[in-house]
């Protein structure tokens, strides 16, 4: 028998596609119900399964679609949320002090690291949906704004603009915290 | 709109954030804008790195799917595809059309019959004075279990069950799920029986000599539920084990495990919580609460306690007395997003279902709670004050500054509560130690470790203490899937003994 091209087989499959649109969505919704990063990447690797299994998805529009998505993460998520309330675990976050001496790896800079991380995630869910893609692409993955405009298909000026916008607004949600304390 | 704020412009973005990306070592002083993009490619390539590795797991279980599907003999890889000759097409494909046309008339047939049985029914029932119908037959007679479980501590640790001595620690007994999905099952110590939940079967073993006096299944979820629990939680009382499912609850009769009775609950499903007290069972739904008599089966009340959209209902309990839960909000902004949440206790008296208490609503911090007797013992995770509460008598008993945060919810025993604590001042940081105090009083009894100080430098606790006949068990082990090391505490503090558990990687010791 033939092996299967697993890696081709997957990223010509619709639900590699919806993953790709929307699965960056979804870590950032059941991040805000779960703490640990492996709770969260279970359930998201759940709703993509429950995608797969169930694909009526394919005939329905984007919006559709996202709400399908949502709805079944945020079952999974509260499910995932009794689970972790019952058992709750070590994060692995919190054990990376076991493998290092490094000053970075201690638990109080990962807890600090971790709590400023929690701060930066809620305040780019603020952002516009496209806001959050453009930061994503221009910091996850080192695109600059021609590169981004390239795959979402726009103008270098469009993204200029928004990212800026993006980032001059996260400043002031920073300042404003740090006026309020 | 650009304000002294504004200091990206649309022009040289990419070649600000460039620049403040090769500032390193960002201390406060130098430049909040070299941290915020420091912080945004940390966070952001973390993002991107753990959306590659799920990526990478699901196209692992597509192959998995995949390759079962090429195994079907209908996929054609085990027979070889044969094509019928021309002539043999025709004939073929006329006995097809004509099952079709069969199985057509059949369907239709059977339609008709059922309309006709409905429409009897129904005239027969219109017929009939309306009265209420008792919604169960077998009725669960409630007997209190009189044999005590020996002796010991229970506890479970991958896939196995354990009971240690209750003087020395040593293992007494070992019982290994065979074939069980999950781990670290949760378990109920009830007369001289041990029930084990399982994410689909419930087990009843001997407390005396762990061996299997029956189990239950509840069969597979759904294939869209895949990966969650088919058993939500269980529950003992009156010598039955209430197990609940997502869409009801079933008794079974705690002696063999046989099914006695299933309500079927008014709540919006799927259920998800349960607390049975004085043969009623509470349950709750998306977004209300319901109670049943575990006698009859009729339901007693019915509340709407919450929002279905943004709100949970977390931490059911039921005393004879009250019954309590949590509302768990999240927020928004005005684009739906949420923004963080809030939590609300919430006490019902038992026979009416009428709001008897609600605590203050607090912001982006969690609500940790138990109900004892007539009280509720509660604080929360960026405080470190714990109130007693009498709730029939609407009065605080008492109020304790326990001197470290709270970090899980107290345990009442007889004449003390026990708390985990987090001596830490980073509430992200795990809890650190065990504080307990006089029920009646609040005062501190003692610490363990034995101060605050040798809390913060010390190891933390990521389990609940559990308290058994009179016992307070801390397991203190960094590894919650293969090691426990638990303490056996007194009430009064004094550790008896420390006892290590290890298990394989497939759960057995």
């Amino acid at each position: 028998m033939r092996p299967l091209d697993v890696q081709g087989f997957f990223d010509e499959s619709p639900v590699a596609l919806l993953y790709d649109r929307y699965a960056h969505i979804i870590l950032h919704d059941v991040s805000r119900y779960l703490v640990t990063h492996q709770d969260a990447d279970d359930v998201v690797l759940e709703v993509f399964l429950a995608a797969l299994e169930n694909q009526a998805w394919l005939t329905w529009g984007e919006d559709e679609r996202l709400a399908w998505l949502r709805r079944v993460a945020h079952n999974k998520a509260i499910d995932a949320y009794r689970r972790v309330a019952r058992h709750p675990v070590l994060p692995l976050e919190n054990a990376a002090h076991l493998l290092s001496e490094d000053d970075s790896a201690t638990p109080e800079y990962t807890a600090i690291r971790n709590e400023e991380h929690a701060v930066l995630r809620a305040h780019l869910s603020a952002l516009t949906e496209k806001q959050q893609e453009i930061v994503r692409l221009r910091f996850g993955y080192g695109l600059r704004s021609k590169e981004i405009a390239q795959r979402l298909n726009t103008s270098d000026n469009v993204i200029r603009v928004l990212l800026s916008r993006a980032l001059n607004s996260l400043r002031r949600m920073y300042s404003q915290e740090g006026g309020d304390s | 709109m650009n304000s002294d704020h504004d200091i990206f412009s649309p022009e040289t973005v990419d070649e600000q954030i460039e620049h403040l990306a090769r500032i390193q070592n960002v201390p406060n002083s130098v430049s909040s804008d070299a941290q915020l993009v420091h912080a945004l490619q940390r966070v952001t390539r973390e993002d991107a790195q753990r959306l590659a590795r799920i990526r990478q797991r699901l196209a692992a279980r597509t192959m998995v799917g995949q390759q079962e599907t090429q195994q079907l003999p209908i996929a054609g890889n085990h027979y070889p595809h044969v094509t019928p000759p021309p002539n043999m097409r025709q004939p073929r494909r006329r006995v097809h059309r004509l099952t079709l046309v069969l199985s057509g008339l059949a369907a239709a047939l059977l339609l008709v019959v059922m309309v006709a049985v409905f429409l009897q029914l129904k005239l027969h029932f219109n017929a009939t004075p309306v009265r209420p119908v008792p919604k169960i037959q077998v009725t669960p007679t409630a007997t209190m279990s009189t044999v005590a479980a020996p002796a010991g501590f229970y506890t479970s640790l991958g896939q196995s069950v354990f009971r240690l001595d209750q003087k020395s620690g040593h293992i007494l007994w070992q019982y290994s799920i065979a074939n069980a999905q999950g781990s670290q099952f949760p378990l109920k110590v009830a007369g001289d029986a041990v029930y084990v939940m399982g994410t689909t079967d419930v087990y009843a073993l001997d407390a005396a000599k762990g061996t299997l006096r029956w189990s239950h299944s509840f069969g597979q979820p759904q294939p869209i539920d895949q990966g969650s629990r088919q058993i939500q939680s269980i529950a003992f009382d009156g010598g039955f084990v209430y197990v609940l499912l997502k869409t009801q609850v079933v008794a079974l009769h705690a002696p063999d495990g046989k099914v006695v009775h299933t309500y079927q609950a008014r709540v919006h499903t799927p259920l998800s919580e349960m607390a049975v007290a004085g043969n009623v069972l509470y349950v709750t739904g998306v977004f209300d609460l319901e109670a049943i008599s575990v006698v009859n089966g009729q339901e007693l009340w019915y509340k709407a306690v919450a929002a279905p959209q943004n709100d949970l209902l977390l931490n059911l309990q039921a005393t004879p007395s009250f019954v309590t839960l949590r509302v768990a909000h999240q927020l928004r902004d005005a684009q739906g997003r949420p923004t963080g949440g809030t939590g609300t206790i919430l006490a019902f008296d038992v026979q009416t279902g009428t709001r008897l208490w609600q605590s203050q609503t607090v912001s982006n911090e969690a609500y940790y709670f138990t109900a004892a007797m007539d009280a509720i013992y509660y604080g929360t995770s960026k405080n470190g004050v714990l109130h007693a509460y009498n709730v029939k008598t609407g009065k605080e008993l008492w109020q304790r500054d326990i001197g470290a945060l709270i970090g899980g919810e107290p345990q009442v025993d007889g004449t003390i509560i026990c708390i985990r604590v987090n001596a830490r001042a980073n509430t992200d940081y795990p809890a650190a130690g065990i504080v307990a105090l006089e029920r009646a009083t609040g005062a501190i009894a003692w610490y363990y470790p034995g101060t605050i100080q040798q809390m913060r430098q010390g190891t933390q606790i990521y389990d609940e203490p559990t308290i058994q006949q009179g016992i307070i068990y801390v397991n203190v082990s960094q590894n919650a899937f293969s090691r426990s090391e638990i303490y056996a505490i007194t009430l009064r503090g004094k550790v008896l003994w420390h006892s290590d558990i290890n298990v394989n990687v497939n759960g057995n010791g």
